[in-house]
């Protein structure tokens, strides 16, 4: 049998123990033994050669590591083996360690190790107790450890140093090594009040706001105990005025935290790279000035905000001032009966949106590539609402009214029999509002679906209850009605000019299912839409003039079928997709093969990733990305730039946005070669953040 | 010109509003976790056979991460610790994957014949080896180095995952003193218990994933 494979390594390293060892003892007298290890040398060095009963001396083995390779930190992070020194001293020496140096962020693919290249030094404080005799002290260390670049390679050795016990300081060469690792060691107490939070997926460290972190770049943290964050995952840091918050992924399978978390907190600071420690306690009290709590308040607030801006949406307004003309009109009668159809309305919105809430729950249970928007990520559902909205628009004008039946149904609500139709109203209201508030929603409402399930439907609760609340309100206080004109023509004319911002509405979902579709079927959705209005006109203006009950019933059944065919030509032709073409020549699709290529040859990618229904991407792109200076800098550096568009769903942009921890777009990402991890912006660009990123390129 | 940009603006300051404060979504992707179901795999092992996790429901299946010149492979090889724990899951009626996830042309890649003569010279035992050279399997497990390890339950849950045993060390000499993680998330689950530790920090090489 061949067992070739496994042991001809073990051979060598059989070889490489025993010549470490005959080292040491030929070099008895002098405390500096070198070990002979592949791609790492491994020496024991101390800062004076002398240890007396009131002086310290530190000792510590200094490794020497070949470029491209590297050792561990006390956390090695996903995969490696932290160096590991079994000291041996006589009786009455005492040791003390020194702490660590500041580690580095290692990436190996999408992992990431943690860890110190080119030389790594760990020592030990060597003071003399007093019972101490004798005149040398033999310090000896038994040192293991695991050195890789892509490949990993152990190491053993025993070395051995002398200390002469006198009170003659004689500094040696080496002390300069220890006062190099003396500035590597991370600085205790700099950090004050820390604290921690965590829910289920994220863990966040809280910590005083000083003048040093406020300026801060590139903040990390590495915990010192393995298994509890995503180690490769972006820590997003806030500096607040007081306090500032690092958020850190958990891992899938985190292990639970100990009370106190500690760690080193490394970043770029005024003076340079710095390192401090960070002992952070569990956070119970409210003292925890930005605990996810906090973070979940602001949110409910935002979300309330965001709510309210809804009713000044143009795909909303028209439809809750036309529902405050109603009120107007019943204001004169029973407040309560005000209250009624307020609450309800109120309800409606609510409900719906907790149905899209746990719509949206659920798919992302299945595993869908969802964000919110989605809806107009499928052209069926665009090409809906731009008809639905102008069937209303139409109705708006006057160019037809709402069947005998559904008037009678909207006739019980005035006279207070049914207040069904208030909550229909509100259902109507919030499908009216999914695309106007899906582009500016992105961000709150991805935090609501990472949230937990609770605070997810809290949060769109809330957005609902934002929504109805300036209804609810007038509609609890009618008085305020008063400050309307009277009832009388006006509110007829401003209900038929209300049809305009729908206009205005249904031009921005034809320019998104153009997106969706290709022009050619933006074309036909706006004939379809031209096509649908002269069916309710014959159905709704020409019909109704008709004397005798025939001609009636034909100009019914002519435009109802043109009503039917034109939708039935707008859905057949959502369905045909065409790739959208991308015109900017500049910008090339993204794909991973072309950004990791760039990186192999050090050259700066930056990545766009964007969809048509996304307000705030079109924003950025057009004050930001298209400025001639921002392209002028990028040309001038040759950066590779990339465009991932989500209009559509696509499990290789989902894909590409979650490697970088988001789920949503917008999503700014610059590759500077000089960087191991990829810089992220805000989503809201500015070009001078562009022009300072572009700055730090090599 | 001057309403166009009053409007872009006014458009702006929204979207600013709204989404500035917001927490960026992170999100950790879908991946292998205690408890859920075991992220479903077919790979092919070195005779070409097809191997689909969701077949061997209603067995206890043991996953291993591979790479035969890792230092930390080869101490549980070497020591003959690995077989002995592959001989010791088949007498308790489990299946035994090992998988090596190493990218062509990195380390600890294999073609089926070496791999036909790494299991034979080492006297390896596990139902099949299989192929991953993708990653994609080893990145669904979130396998992170060699070995890691993983116990699926015959419901297809996983309940252990993590390192082999609590010595993270390449000496061999440490596996006697050693707890074996796996041995005991064994026991445990088939005993109907709860496993005590279901999940702990694998120790290793990094895999040699592509890219």
């Amino acid at each position: 049998m061949n067992h070739h494979t496994f042991n001809a390594p073990r051979l060598a390293l059989t070889k490489l123990i025993a010549e470490a060892t005959i080292t040491s003892f030929l070099a008895l007298w002098c405390c500096i033994t070198p070990a002979l290890a592949q791609r790492v040398d491994a020496r024991i060095i101390t800062d004076y050669a002398s240890v007396s009963g009131n002086q310290r001396t530190r000792i510590g083995v200094h490794f020497k590591i070949e470029p491209g390779w590297h050792l561990y930190w006390k956390n090695p992070g996903d995969s490696g083996m932290a160096p590991k020194i079994k000291w041996t001293v006589p009786e009455a020496v005492k040791l003390s360690p020194l702490p660590w140096p500041a580690p580095k962020r290692l990436p190996v693919g999408h992992l990431m190790n943690f860890g110190y290249e080119n030389e790594l030094l760990l020592g030990e404080e060597v003071t003399l107790r007093p019972g101490f005799g004798g005149d040398r002290a033999t310090i000896s260390a038994e040192i293991e450890w695991l050195v890789c670049k892509e490949d990993c390679l152990p190491g053993e050795a025993k070395l051995s140093a002398d200390l002469e016990v006198t009170r003659n300081r004689e500094e040696s060469a080496d002390s300069a090594i220890f006062e190099r690792f003396e500035k590597l060691y991370p600085v205790k107490g700099a950090i004050e009040s820390a604290t921690f939070t965590e829910n289920s997926s994220f863990l966040e460290l809280s910590f005083k706001t000083t003048d040093n972190i406020k300026v801060a770049k590139d903040l990390f943290f590495f915990p010192e105990v393995p298994g509890i964050v995503r180690n490769a995952a972006p820590q997003r840091f806030t500096a607040g005025k007081d306090r500032s918050t690092l958020r850190i992924e958990k891992d899938t399978n985190a292990h639970s935290i100990p009370r106190t978390f500690k760690g080193v907190l490394t970043f770029d600071g005024s003076g340079g790279p710095e390192a401090v420690t960070i002992d952070a306690h569990a956070a119970r009290s409210a003292s925890a000035a930005a605990s996810l709590q906090t973070v979940f308040f602001a949110q409910i607030a935002l979300a309330f905000i965001a709510g309210i801006i809804l009713n000044v949406m143009p795909c909303v307004f028209p439809v809750l001032s036309i529902k405050v003309l109603r009120l107007i009109e019943i204001s004169g009668k029973d407040t309560q009966l005000i209250r009624h159809h307020g609450i309800m309305f109120s309800a409606g919105v609510v409900v719906s949106f907790l149905v899209l809430a746990l719509i949206l729950i659920g798919l992302r249970g299945l595993g869908e590539g969802l964000g919110w928007g989605f809806q107009l990520q499928s052209p069926l559902f665009v090409m809906s609402m731009a008809m639905f909205i102008t069937a209303l628009a139409l109705n708006l004008l006057g160019v037809f009214e709402v069947g005998a039946s559904v008037q009678r149904a909207a006739g019980k609500i005035e006279t207070g029999s049914s207040s069904a139709g208030s909550f229909v109203d509100g259902v109507l209201a919030t499908l009216l509002a999914s695309p106007c508030s899906a582009p500016f929603m992105g961000g709150a409402v991805a935090y609501a679906l990472n949230a937990s399930s609770a605070e997810g439907l809290a949060l769109f609760a809330v957005l609902g209850f934002g929504m109805a609340f300036p209804f609810l309100l007038l509609s609890f206080f009618p008085a305020a009605l008063r400050l309307l004109p009277r009832p009388g023509e006006w509110m007829e004319l401003f209900k038929k000019f209300m049809a305009f911002p729908l206009f205005a509405t249904i031009a921005w979902l034809v320019w998104v299912f153009g997106k969706l579709s290709g022009d050619n079927s933006a074309f036909v959705l706006l004939l379809s839409l031209i096509t649908l209005s002269v069916g309710f006109f014959i159905l709704g203006t020409i019909g109704p003039k008709q004397r005798s009950a025939k001609s009636r019933r034909v100009c019914g059944v002519i435009g109802l079928g043109i009503v039917l065919l034109s939708i039935g030509a707008a859905a057949s032709y959502s369905v045909e997709a065409n790739e959208p073409a991308n015109q900017d020549s500049l910008w090339r699709e993204y794909d991973e093969h072309l950004v990791n290529a760039a990186i192999a040859e050090e050259r700066p990618v930056f990545i766009d990733f964007t969809a048509a229904w996304c307000i705030t991407c079109q924003v950025n792109k057009a004050l930001v990305l298209s400025d001639a200076a921002v392209i002028e800098a990028f040309k001038r550096r040759d950066v590779l730039l990339l465009r991932g568009d989500w209009t559509r769903r696509s499990e290789k942009i989902t894909a590409a946005l979650l490697s970088y921890g988001y789920k949503s777009v917008p999503l700014y990402v610059l590759h500077n070669p000089a960087k191991r991890v990829p810089v992220i912006f805000p989503s809201v660009l500015s070009i001078s953040m562009i022009n300072d990123a572009l700055g730090e390129l090599p | 010109m001057r309403f166009s940009k009053l409007f872009t603006s006014t458009i702006f300051t929204l979207a600013l509003l709204i989404q500035l404060n917001a927490p960026s979504a992170f999100a950790a992707p879908k991946q292998a976790k205690i408890g859920e179901s075991a992220p479903e795999f077919t790979l092919t092992d070195n005779n070409g056979k097809q191997h689909r996790l969701s077949d061997y429901k209603g067995k206890y299946v043991i996953l291993e991460w591979f790479n035969k010149d890792c230092p930390f492979v080869k101490k549980h090889y070497e020591s003959g610790n690995m077989q002995k724990l592959q001989k010791e899951a088949a007498d308790k009626g489990a299946v035994w994957f090992t998988i090596t996830s190493s990218a062509e042309g990195k380390q600890g890649y294999m073609t089926n014949e070496i791999a036909t003569k790494v299991l034979a010279d080492s006297n390896a035992q596990p139902t099949a080896w299989l192929a991953d050279p993708t990653g994609e399997v080893g990145k669904a497990y979130d396998a992170r180095t060699t070995p890691h390890m993983y116990v699926i339950n015959p419901e297809g849950k996983l309940v252990y995952a993590g390192a082999i045993d609590d010595k993270a060390t390449t000496d061999e000499d440490d596996i006697a003193e050693a707890t074996n993680y796996v041995s005991s998330a064994l026991s445990e689950s088939m005993a109907g218990q709860e496993v005590s530790t279901a999940s702990t920090q694998a120790y290793g090489c990094s895999i040699k994933y592509a890219g």
